[in-house]
Protein backbone atom coordinates (compact mmCIF):
# COMPACT_ATOMS: atom_id res chain seq x y z
CA UNK A 1 0.00 0.00 0.00
CA UNK A 2 1.19 3.11 -1.00
CA UNK A 3 1.01 6.33 1.61
CA UNK A 4 0.15 9.44 1.13
CA UNK A 5 2.95 12.46 0.53
CA UNK A 6 0.57 13.84 3.16
CA UNK A 7 -2.15 14.18 5.45
CA UNK A 8 -4.15 16.84 7.82
CA UNK A 9 -6.66 17.00 10.28
CA UNK A 10 -9.58 18.15 9.08
CA UNK A 11 -11.38 21.49 10.31
CA UNK A 12 -14.26 20.46 12.19
CA UNK A 13 -12.30 17.60 13.73
CA UNK A 14 -11.99 17.96 17.80
CA UNK A 15 -9.80 15.36 19.84
CA UNK A 16 -9.86 14.09 23.37
CA UNK A 17 -7.33 12.24 25.34
CA UNK A 18 -8.66 9.35 27.08
CA UNK A 19 -5.37 7.77 28.83
CA UNK A 20 -3.99 5.49 26.04
CA UNK A 21 -6.10 6.31 23.57
CA UNK A 22 -7.88 9.25 21.40
CA UNK A 23 -11.35 10.07 20.59
CA UNK A 24 -12.02 12.01 17.26
CA UNK A 25 -15.17 13.81 16.60
CA UNK A 26 -16.28 15.29 13.65
CA UNK A 27 -18.69 18.17 14.25
CA UNK A 28 -19.87 18.45 10.82
CA UNK A 29 -21.05 14.42 10.34
CA UNK A 30 -21.38 13.55 13.62
CA UNK A 31 -18.84 10.34 13.10
CA UNK A 32 -16.50 9.15 15.91
CA UNK A 33 -13.69 7.25 16.01
CA UNK A 34 -11.94 5.89 18.68
CA UNK A 35 -7.51 5.09 18.44
CA UNK A 36 -6.18 3.39 20.59
CA UNK A 37 -2.62 3.86 21.96
CA UNK A 38 -0.66 3.36 18.21
CA UNK A 39 -3.40 5.61 16.73
CA UNK A 40 -3.25 7.88 19.04
CA UNK A 41 0.22 8.67 18.55
CA UNK A 42 -0.17 8.45 14.74
CA UNK A 43 -2.89 11.15 15.22
CA UNK A 44 -0.43 13.26 16.61
CA UNK A 45 2.00 12.67 14.22
CA UNK A 46 -0.68 14.03 11.38
CA UNK A 47 -1.30 16.68 13.88
CA UNK A 48 2.35 17.56 13.85
CA UNK A 49 2.36 17.84 10.39
CA UNK A 50 4.60 14.77 9.59
CA UNK A 51 4.37 13.45 6.37
CA UNK A 52 2.93 9.82 6.29
CA UNK A 53 6.09 8.24 5.08
CA UNK A 54 8.36 9.87 7.39
CA UNK A 55 6.07 8.15 10.43
CA UNK A 56 7.59 5.36 10.35
CA UNK A 57 10.82 5.59 11.64
CA UNK A 58 9.49 7.60 15.07
CA UNK A 59 6.52 4.64 15.03
CA UNK A 60 9.00 1.96 14.96
CA UNK A 61 10.88 3.69 18.01
CA UNK A 62 8.38 3.51 20.13
CA UNK A 63 6.50 0.07 19.64
CA UNK A 64 7.46 -3.16 18.65
CA UNK A 65 6.59 -4.14 15.34
CA UNK A 66 7.53 -5.04 12.10
CA UNK A 67 7.49 -2.09 9.57
CA UNK A 68 6.36 -3.73 6.66
CA UNK A 69 3.43 -4.70 9.09
CA UNK A 70 3.65 -1.10 10.21
CA UNK A 71 3.42 0.45 6.50
CA UNK A 72 0.53 -1.49 5.89
CA UNK A 73 -1.37 -0.52 9.09
CA UNK A 74 -0.73 3.18 8.98
CA UNK A 75 -1.93 3.41 5.10
CA UNK A 76 -5.41 1.81 6.50
CA UNK A 77 -5.70 3.72 9.31
CA UNK A 78 -5.17 6.82 7.04
CA UNK A 79 -7.88 5.53 4.43
CA UNK A 80 -10.13 5.04 7.45
CA UNK A 81 -9.81 8.70 8.85
CA UNK A 82 -10.12 9.95 5.17
CA UNK A 83 -13.16 7.36 4.55
CA UNK A 84 -14.60 9.09 8.28
CA UNK A 85 -14.18 12.37 6.91
CA UNK A 86 -11.09 13.18 9.73
CA UNK A 87 -8.41 13.72 7.35
CA UNK A 88 -7.72 15.26 4.60
CA UNK A 89 -4.76 13.62 2.20
CA UNK A 90 -2.78 14.24 -0.93
CA UNK B 1 -31.03 25.80 35.06
CA UNK B 2 -31.98 24.96 38.04
CA UNK B 3 -35.79 23.02 38.25
CA UNK B 4 -38.10 22.65 40.81
CA UNK B 5 -37.35 18.63 41.26
CA UNK B 6 -39.28 15.59 42.87
CA UNK B 7 -37.51 15.34 45.80
CA UNK B 8 -34.72 12.70 45.06
CA UNK B 9 -34.74 8.94 47.26
CA UNK B 10 -32.04 9.29 49.85
CA UNK B 11 -29.73 7.06 48.52
CA UNK B 12 -29.23 5.73 52.65
CA UNK B 13 -25.93 4.18 52.39
CA UNK B 14 -26.22 1.04 50.21
CA UNK B 15 -23.22 -1.21 49.08
CA UNK B 16 -23.07 0.50 45.62
CA UNK B 17 -23.24 3.72 47.38
CA UNK B 18 -20.27 3.20 49.29
CA UNK B 19 -17.79 1.59 46.60
CA UNK B 20 -18.96 4.80 44.59
CA UNK B 21 -18.16 6.93 47.37
CA UNK B 22 -14.91 4.63 47.80
CA UNK B 23 -14.09 5.15 44.11
CA UNK B 24 -14.53 8.86 44.49
CA UNK B 25 -12.18 9.04 47.24
CA UNK B 26 -9.95 7.28 45.37
CA UNK B 27 -9.78 3.59 46.78
CA UNK B 28 -9.03 0.49 45.30
CA UNK B 29 -12.76 -0.97 44.33
CA UNK B 30 -13.25 -4.71 43.30
CA UNK B 31 -16.72 -4.63 41.67
CA UNK B 32 -18.50 -8.29 41.25
CA UNK B 33 -19.92 -8.54 37.70
CA UNK B 34 -23.64 -8.90 39.13
CA UNK B 35 -23.49 -5.13 40.82
CA UNK B 36 -21.78 -3.17 37.90
CA UNK B 37 -24.79 -2.50 36.16
CA UNK B 38 -26.69 -0.99 38.96
CA UNK B 39 -23.66 0.79 40.43
CA UNK B 40 -23.10 2.35 36.59
CA UNK B 41 -26.54 3.17 36.90
CA UNK B 42 -26.22 4.93 40.30
CA UNK B 43 -23.29 6.51 39.18
CA UNK B 44 -25.52 7.91 35.89
CA UNK B 45 -27.61 9.15 38.22
CA UNK B 46 -25.46 10.70 40.80
CA UNK B 47 -23.69 12.41 37.51
CA UNK B 48 -20.31 11.25 38.03
CA UNK B 49 -20.28 7.92 35.77
CA UNK B 50 -17.50 8.92 33.70
CA UNK B 51 -15.01 9.29 36.37
CA UNK B 52 -16.31 6.26 38.18
CA UNK B 53 -16.02 4.25 34.96
CA UNK B 54 -12.19 5.80 34.27
CA UNK B 55 -11.30 4.58 37.94
CA UNK B 56 -12.81 0.99 37.90
CA UNK B 57 -11.16 0.38 34.54
CA UNK B 58 -8.17 1.53 36.31
CA UNK B 59 -8.52 -0.79 39.77
CA UNK B 60 -10.28 -3.38 37.47
CA UNK B 61 -9.14 -3.63 34.15
CA UNK B 62 -11.38 -5.75 31.73
CA UNK B 63 -14.37 -3.94 33.78
CA UNK B 64 -15.40 -3.05 30.11
CA UNK B 65 -16.55 0.41 31.13
CA UNK B 66 -14.46 2.32 27.77
CA UNK B 67 -17.82 2.67 26.18
CA UNK B 68 -19.06 4.81 28.48
CA UNK B 69 -15.87 6.83 29.01
CA UNK B 70 -15.93 7.34 25.51
CA UNK B 71 -19.32 8.73 25.41
CA UNK B 72 -19.00 11.14 28.05
CA UNK B 73 -15.80 12.43 26.41
CA UNK B 74 -17.69 12.87 23.27
CA UNK B 75 -20.73 14.66 25.16
CA UNK B 76 -17.81 16.69 26.63
CA UNK B 77 -16.53 17.38 23.35
CA UNK B 78 -19.87 18.93 21.44
CA UNK B 79 -20.28 21.01 24.44
CA UNK B 80 -17.03 22.38 24.24
CA UNK B 81 -17.58 23.72 20.82
CA UNK B 82 -21.18 25.07 21.44
CA UNK B 83 -19.65 27.19 24.23
CA UNK B 84 -16.99 28.00 21.62
CA UNK B 85 -19.91 29.23 19.59
CA UNK B 86 -21.79 31.09 22.34
CA UNK B 87 -18.54 33.12 23.37
CA UNK B 88 -17.45 33.81 19.47
CA UNK B 89 -21.12 35.19 19.75
CA UNK B 90 -20.66 37.57 22.85
CA UNK B 91 -17.56 38.63 21.23
CA UNK B 92 -18.93 40.05 18.03
CA UNK B 93 -21.64 41.68 19.91
CA UNK B 94 -18.62 43.40 22.31
CA UNK B 95 -20.59 41.90 25.44
CA UNK B 96 -18.33 40.72 28.61
CA UNK B 97 -19.09 37.15 29.94
CA UNK B 98 -18.37 34.54 32.54
CA UNK B 99 -18.61 31.04 32.08
CA UNK B 100 -20.24 29.67 35.26
CA UNK B 101 -20.61 26.18 36.73
CA UNK B 102 -19.97 22.53 36.01
CA UNK B 103 -18.66 23.64 31.99
CA UNK B 104 -16.32 26.13 33.42
CA UNK B 105 -14.97 23.76 36.21
CA UNK B 106 -14.73 20.60 33.84
CA UNK B 107 -11.98 22.59 32.07
CA UNK B 108 -9.53 23.95 35.02
CA UNK B 109 -10.30 22.39 37.96
CA UNK B 110 -11.34 18.92 36.76
CA UNK B 111 -8.27 16.53 35.31
CA UNK B 112 -10.30 15.63 32.71
CA UNK B 113 -12.95 17.03 31.23
CA UNK B 114 -15.31 14.93 30.43
CA UNK B 115 -14.98 14.05 34.57
CA UNK B 116 -17.34 16.41 35.67
CA UNK B 117 -20.74 15.75 33.71
CA UNK B 118 -22.78 18.36 31.92
CA UNK B 119 -24.89 19.36 29.72
CA UNK B 120 -25.51 22.66 29.74
CA UNK B 121 -24.11 25.93 29.02
CA UNK B 122 -24.54 28.71 31.82
CA UNK B 123 -23.19 32.16 31.15
CA UNK B 124 -23.55 35.05 32.89
CA UNK B 125 -23.36 38.52 31.27
CA UNK B 126 -23.84 41.85 33.17
CA UNK B 127 -27.50 42.98 32.65
CA UNK B 128 -30.73 41.95 31.64
CA UNK B 129 -30.14 43.80 28.32
CA UNK B 130 -27.12 41.97 27.79
CA UNK B 131 -28.73 38.57 28.70
CA UNK B 132 -31.44 39.82 25.55
CA UNK B 133 -29.07 40.79 23.11
CA UNK B 134 -26.85 37.59 23.47
CA UNK B 135 -30.44 35.67 23.24
CA UNK B 136 -31.37 37.53 20.18
CA UNK B 137 -28.03 36.37 18.44
CA UNK B 138 -28.15 33.04 19.39
CA UNK B 139 -31.77 33.19 18.55
CA UNK B 140 -30.51 34.65 15.02
CA UNK B 141 -27.56 31.34 14.80
CA UNK B 142 -30.41 28.73 15.23
CA UNK B 143 -30.97 28.46 18.35
CA UNK B 144 -34.35 28.01 20.02
CA UNK B 145 -35.90 30.57 22.99
CA UNK B 146 -37.14 28.59 25.55
CA UNK B 147 -39.29 30.33 28.00
CA UNK B 148 -38.14 30.85 31.19
CA UNK B 149 -40.26 31.80 34.78
CA UNK B 150 -40.74 35.42 35.51
CA UNK B 151 -37.90 37.84 35.68
CA UNK B 152 -38.18 38.20 39.53
CA UNK B 153 -38.16 33.80 39.80
CA UNK B 154 -35.51 33.52 37.71
CA UNK B 155 -32.41 35.90 36.12
CA UNK B 156 -31.73 34.10 33.10
CA UNK B 157 -33.14 33.60 29.56
CA UNK B 158 -32.92 30.43 27.85
CA UNK B 159 -32.27 28.62 24.36
CA UNK B 160 -32.07 25.50 23.42
CA UNK B 161 -30.24 23.56 20.14
CA UNK B 162 -31.36 20.11 19.64
CA UNK B 163 -27.40 18.47 19.36
CA UNK B 164 -28.37 14.66 19.26
CA UNK B 165 -31.48 13.32 19.05
CA UNK B 166 -31.50 12.98 22.86
CA UNK B 167 -29.76 15.66 23.79
CA UNK B 168 -31.28 19.24 23.56
CA UNK B 169 -28.19 21.36 25.02
CA UNK B 170 -29.84 24.38 26.97
CA UNK B 171 -27.34 28.22 26.98
CA UNK B 172 -28.57 29.54 29.92
CA UNK B 173 -27.69 33.36 29.92
CA UNK B 174 -27.72 34.86 33.53
CA UNK B 175 -27.65 38.26 34.33
CA UNK B 176 -27.72 37.59 38.11
CA UNK B 177 -25.33 34.76 40.17
CA UNK B 178 -28.31 33.09 41.22
CA UNK B 179 -31.92 32.47 40.33
CA UNK B 180 -32.56 32.78 44.18
CA UNK B 181 -33.69 35.92 45.11
CA UNK B 182 -31.81 35.43 48.01
CA UNK B 183 -28.76 34.71 46.89
CA UNK B 184 -28.77 37.08 43.41
CA UNK B 185 -27.00 39.84 44.58
CA UNK B 186 -23.93 39.00 46.38
CA UNK B 187 -22.17 39.84 43.93
CA UNK B 188 -21.84 42.07 41.15
CA UNK B 189 -20.48 41.14 37.97
CA UNK B 190 -17.57 43.35 38.09
CA UNK B 191 -16.32 42.43 41.24
CA UNK B 192 -16.80 38.20 39.78
CA UNK B 193 -15.36 39.49 36.59
CA UNK B 194 -12.54 41.22 38.37
CA UNK B 195 -11.40 37.34 40.15
CA UNK B 196 -12.27 35.83 37.21
CA UNK B 197 -9.74 33.34 35.59
CA UNK B 198 -8.87 31.89 31.54
CA UNK B 199 -9.95 29.19 30.42
CA UNK B 200 -7.55 28.76 27.40
CA UNK B 201 -9.28 25.03 27.10
CA UNK B 202 -12.61 27.09 25.35
CA UNK B 203 -10.63 29.51 23.68
CA UNK B 204 -8.50 32.84 24.32
CA UNK B 205 -11.00 35.22 25.49
CA UNK B 206 -12.81 32.61 27.70
CA UNK B 207 -13.31 33.33 31.11
CA UNK B 208 -15.03 31.73 34.52
CA UNK B 209 -14.89 32.53 38.11
CA UNK B 210 -11.74 32.89 40.04
CA UNK B 211 -11.36 29.81 42.78
CA UNK B 212 -12.54 31.53 45.49
CA UNK B 213 -15.69 32.80 43.71
CA UNK B 214 -16.47 29.24 41.91
CA UNK B 215 -16.40 27.89 45.19
CA UNK B 216 -18.86 29.87 47.03
CA UNK B 217 -21.27 30.18 43.67
CA UNK B 218 -21.06 26.26 44.11
CA UNK B 219 -22.36 26.30 47.61
CA UNK B 220 -25.12 28.75 46.43
CA UNK B 221 -26.10 26.36 44.06
CA UNK B 222 -25.83 23.41 46.46
CA UNK B 223 -28.02 25.79 48.59
CA UNK B 224 -30.30 26.12 45.63
CA UNK B 225 -30.74 22.54 45.02
CA UNK B 226 -31.51 21.71 48.55
CA UNK B 227 -34.26 24.41 48.48
CA UNK B 228 -35.67 22.60 45.60
CA UNK B 229 -35.35 19.54 46.60
CA UNK B 230 -32.96 18.04 44.81
CA UNK B 231 -30.67 16.79 47.50
CA UNK B 232 -26.46 16.04 47.24
CA UNK B 233 -25.65 14.65 44.30
CA UNK B 234 -22.02 13.27 43.94
CA UNK B 235 -21.15 15.53 40.80
CA UNK B 236 -22.36 18.75 42.81
CA UNK B 237 -20.07 17.72 46.41
CA UNK B 238 -17.37 16.28 44.16
CA UNK B 239 -16.98 19.56 42.34
CA UNK B 240 -15.56 21.06 45.98
CA UNK B 241 -13.06 18.15 46.32
CA UNK B 242 -12.38 18.98 42.29
CA UNK B 243 -11.88 23.10 43.67
CA UNK B 244 -9.36 21.91 46.56
CA UNK B 245 -7.19 21.19 44.64
CA UNK B 246 -6.49 24.46 43.33
CA UNK B 247 -6.80 26.15 46.68
CA UNK B 248 -3.59 27.00 48.84
CA UNK B 249 -3.70 28.26 52.52
CA UNK B 250 -3.97 31.51 51.56
CA UNK B 251 -6.85 31.21 49.05
CA UNK B 252 -8.78 29.12 51.23
CA UNK B 253 -8.28 31.99 53.86
CA UNK B 254 -9.77 34.35 51.26
CA UNK B 255 -12.81 31.96 51.19
CA UNK B 256 -13.69 32.32 54.85
CA UNK B 257 -13.20 36.18 54.39
CA UNK B 258 -15.14 36.05 51.30
CA UNK B 259 -18.08 34.06 52.18
CA UNK B 260 -18.40 35.95 56.41
CA UNK B 261 -17.77 39.39 53.81
CA UNK B 262 -21.15 38.40 51.86
CA UNK B 263 -23.58 36.40 54.49
CA UNK B 264 -22.59 33.21 52.86
CA UNK B 265 -20.70 31.73 55.52
CA UNK B 266 -23.17 29.18 56.84
CA UNK B 267 -23.87 27.90 53.19
CA UNK B 268 -19.93 27.90 52.60
CA UNK B 269 -19.49 25.79 55.66
CA UNK B 270 -22.63 23.69 55.04
CA UNK B 271 -21.65 22.78 51.36
CA UNK B 272 -18.30 21.96 52.94
CA UNK B 273 -19.04 19.57 55.85
CA UNK B 274 -21.25 17.38 53.07
CA UNK B 275 -18.09 17.10 50.78
CA UNK B 276 -15.90 15.88 53.57
CA UNK B 277 -18.77 13.32 55.25
CA UNK B 278 -19.35 12.07 51.88
CA UNK B 279 -15.78 12.64 50.04
CA UNK B 280 -13.48 12.98 52.68
CA UNK B 281 -12.29 16.95 51.43
CA UNK B 282 -9.89 18.27 53.60
CA UNK B 283 -10.31 21.81 54.56
CA UNK B 284 -7.33 23.50 56.80
CA UNK B 285 -9.49 23.18 60.39
CA UNK B 286 -8.90 27.28 60.43
CA UNK B 287 -11.52 27.99 57.79
CA UNK B 288 -13.98 25.54 59.30
CA UNK B 289 -13.21 27.47 62.17
CA UNK B 290 -13.84 30.89 60.92
CA UNK B 291 -16.59 29.92 58.69
CA UNK B 292 -18.63 28.11 62.26
CA UNK B 293 -18.09 31.71 63.78
CA UNK B 294 -19.37 33.74 60.68
CA UNK B 295 -22.64 31.49 60.44
CA UNK B 296 -23.30 31.80 64.04
CA UNK B 297 -24.23 35.64 63.03
CA UNK B 298 -25.92 35.07 59.50
CA UNK B 299 -29.42 35.19 59.38
CA UNK B 300 -30.02 32.47 57.48
CA UNK B 301 -29.88 29.09 59.26
CA UNK B 302 -28.15 26.69 57.18
CA UNK B 303 -29.40 23.65 59.01
CA UNK B 304 -32.43 24.38 57.33
CA UNK B 305 -31.33 24.53 53.79
CA UNK B 306 -33.31 21.84 52.56
CA UNK B 307 -36.29 23.55 54.24
CA UNK B 308 -38.43 25.01 51.19
CA UNK B 309 -40.87 26.15 53.42
CA UNK B 310 -38.23 28.49 55.54
CA UNK B 311 -36.25 29.29 52.63
CA UNK B 312 -38.92 30.76 50.86
CA UNK B 313 -40.23 32.94 53.97
CA UNK B 314 -36.38 33.96 53.84
CA UNK B 315 -36.44 34.34 50.02
CA UNK B 316 -40.09 36.76 50.92
CA UNK B 317 -38.40 38.93 53.66
CA UNK B 318 -35.07 39.37 51.61
CA UNK B 319 -37.36 41.20 48.92
CA UNK B 320 -37.67 45.27 49.10
CA UNK B 321 -41.16 46.62 49.48
CA UNK B 322 -44.62 44.73 49.31
CA UNK B 323 -45.04 45.42 45.47
CA UNK B 324 -42.38 43.25 44.58
CA UNK B 325 -42.66 40.75 46.98
CA UNK B 326 -46.22 40.01 45.76
CA UNK B 327 -45.20 39.85 42.07
CA UNK B 328 -42.66 37.25 42.71
CA UNK B 329 -45.26 35.38 44.54
CA UNK B 330 -47.95 35.51 41.97
CA UNK B 331 -44.52 34.37 39.03
CA UNK B 332 -43.87 31.55 41.67
CA UNK B 333 -47.41 30.46 42.02
CA UNK B 334 -48.60 30.94 38.16
CA UNK B 335 -45.94 30.71 35.93
CA UNK B 336 -46.63 30.79 32.28
CA UNK B 337 -47.94 27.91 30.61
CA UNK B 338 -44.80 27.37 27.82
CA UNK B 339 -42.33 27.35 31.18
CA UNK B 340 -44.44 25.18 33.22
CA UNK B 341 -44.52 22.42 30.01
CA UNK B 342 -40.79 22.71 29.90
CA UNK B 343 -40.67 21.99 33.56
CA UNK B 344 -43.13 19.27 33.65
CA UNK B 345 -41.96 18.07 29.93
CA UNK B 346 -45.48 17.79 29.20
CA UNK B 347 -47.73 20.03 26.41
CA UNK B 348 -50.95 20.35 28.46
CA UNK B 349 -53.61 23.45 28.36
CA UNK B 350 -52.79 26.23 31.17
CA UNK B 351 -55.24 24.60 33.53
CA UNK B 352 -54.10 21.17 33.42
CA UNK B 353 -51.02 22.68 33.92
CA UNK B 354 -51.28 24.44 36.46
CA UNK B 355 -53.38 21.33 38.33
CA UNK B 356 -49.83 19.98 37.64
CA UNK B 357 -48.52 22.06 39.52
CA UNK B 358 -50.98 22.37 42.91
CA UNK B 359 -50.45 18.23 42.71
CA UNK B 360 -46.49 18.56 42.32
CA UNK B 361 -46.87 21.64 45.90
CA UNK B 362 -49.31 19.63 47.55
CA UNK B 363 -46.75 16.49 47.59
CA UNK B 364 -44.17 18.83 48.63
CA UNK B 365 -46.34 20.04 51.38
CA UNK B 366 -46.99 17.19 52.47
CA UNK B 367 -43.39 16.34 53.11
Amino acid sequence: MTLPERALPLADVVTRRLGDEMVLLNLSSGTYFALNEVGARIWELIKEGVPPPQMIQPLLDEFETDALVLEADLGRLLADLQAHGLIGTT
Amino acid sequence: MIRPAERRPSPVDSPNLLALVGLLRGQSIKVHADDMKALMQLAADEGVEAMAAERLTAHQPGSDLESLTRKAALQSMLLEQITREVLAHTQRIGIPALLLKGNAMAHWAYPQPHWRACSDVDILVPSREAAEQLAQALSRAGFERATTSGALVAFELMCTRQLTPDWKVEIDVHWRLSNSALFADRFSFDELMAQAIPIPALGAEARGLGTVHALLHAAIHRASNLMTGMGDRLKWLYDFVALSQHLDPETWLGVASEASQRQLAGLTLSALQAADRRLGLVVPTAVMDSLERSAATEAIDHARLDDWQYMEALTWHSLPGWGIRLRWAWQRLFPSRDYMAYLYGVDRSYPSLLLERLRRASQKLGR
